[in-house]
């Protein structure tokens, strides 16, 4: 009984302290609205409105962590168009949950950012599986 | 007899091996809402998965039963592509939280009634190690966020540790391998 107690202090104990946790880091945490995507280059920050951006036909397939392919058919931008060609060595993707994905200059042919209902989405054709496919991105770094 | 136990000991591990591995997809639609209003990637499911090592380990009280169980998982991840956002390197993310579950559960006993505070932190703290794991290898979350997702990884290891110890409670009753050798009640 005695050990029992103990268990159950130390879980209250732990849900008090991931309680605080969270209040601190949903209060500091870079926000970004809805339909908003902030683009870090050069050192400066600018904030991209989705639904300003001008889209193309996006049409591919994509290949998932079970070998699975998976057609992608939408509209989106490509990043040459967003981001420029060259002068840059890598670009960071983040999403809305801290997840991120790191596309190396040369890659940039087969990077996307898929746009649907406010959102964006990196996808990266030709990757052996999902590890890139970034859902809700709110931030891109080019480095 | 003593063949009889270890086949029912090897066929309840390999029974919590699976639950473990897909009872984390099955749970993972609802801890995803927890998270995502947190904005964290993660933490939750793998406490629930873990569990059934930890009872696995707990009630068999086999020396590496929890690395073992996790190497197994590890394999079957692979085979079945379920290796997440970790891809290879998913092995790493198995093994260490049964090493750590095996650790906790060769803490000296003190006393009769020593068993639920084993099982109990062996979930917490294999949860935070899964938790330490995927962020070294996938999501280097910045330090507040990184915070928030290990108190939330000892949380849910501790609330489903709390549940391992109620199921080790129930089930060394009925499977158990004798008080000499698992968890005392």
């Amino acid at each position: 009984m005695k050990q029992k107690k103990i268990v159950m202090i130390v879980t209250a104990v732990l849900l008090a302290i991931t309680a605080i946790a969270a209040v601190i880091w949903l209060n500091i945490r870079p926000t970004v609205s809805e339909g908003d995507i902030v683009l870090v280059k050069n050192g400066t920050e600018q904030i991209l409105d989705l639904s300003g951006l001008t889209l193309t036909d996006i049409d591919g397939t994509i290949v998932n962590g079970k070998g699975e392919e998976r057609r992608i058919n939408g509209k989106g931008v490509h990043l040459s168009d967003m981001i420029g060609a060259s002068g840059f060595v890598q670009v960071r993707f983040a999403a809305d949950d801290e997840y991120f994905a790191v596309v190396q200059a040369d890659e940039l042919d087969n990077a996307w950012l898929l746009i649907s209902d406010d959102s964006a989405r990196l996808i990266v054709f030709g990757d052996s599986n999902a590890k890139r496919d970034v859902k809700n991105v709110v931030r891109i770094e080019v480095i | 007899m003593k063949g009889r136990n270890r086949l029912r000991n090897s066929i309840f591990l390999a029974l919590c091996c699976v639950l473990g591995l897909f009872g984390k997809r099955l749970i993972s639609p609802f801890s995803n809402i927890i998270t995502d209003s947190l904005h964290i990637p993660g933490g939750i499911a793998t406490a629930f998965s873990l569990m059934f090592i930890v009872v696995a380990a707990g009630i068999t009280g086999r020396k590496g039963c929890g690395t073992l169980m996790g190497a197994v998982q590890s394999v079957l991840a692979l085979a079945f592509g379920m290796t997440g956002s970790m891809g290879i390197l998913a092995p790493v993310g198995y093994i260490l939280p049964g090493v750590v579950t095996d650790l906790m559960l060769t803490i000296p006993e003190r006393g009769e009634k020593s068993g639920a505070v084993r099982i109990f932190l062996a979930n917490t703290l294999s949860s935070v190690t899964a938790a330490l794991t995927a962020d070294l290898i996938v999501f280097r979350l910045p330090l507040p966020a990184l915070a928030l997702y290990l108190c939330v990884a000892a949380s849910s290891g501790a609330v489903c540790g709390h549940l391992a110890v109620l199921l080790c409670e129930r089930l060394t009753k009925v499977i158990g391998p004798g008080k000499e050798q698992g968890y005392q009640e």
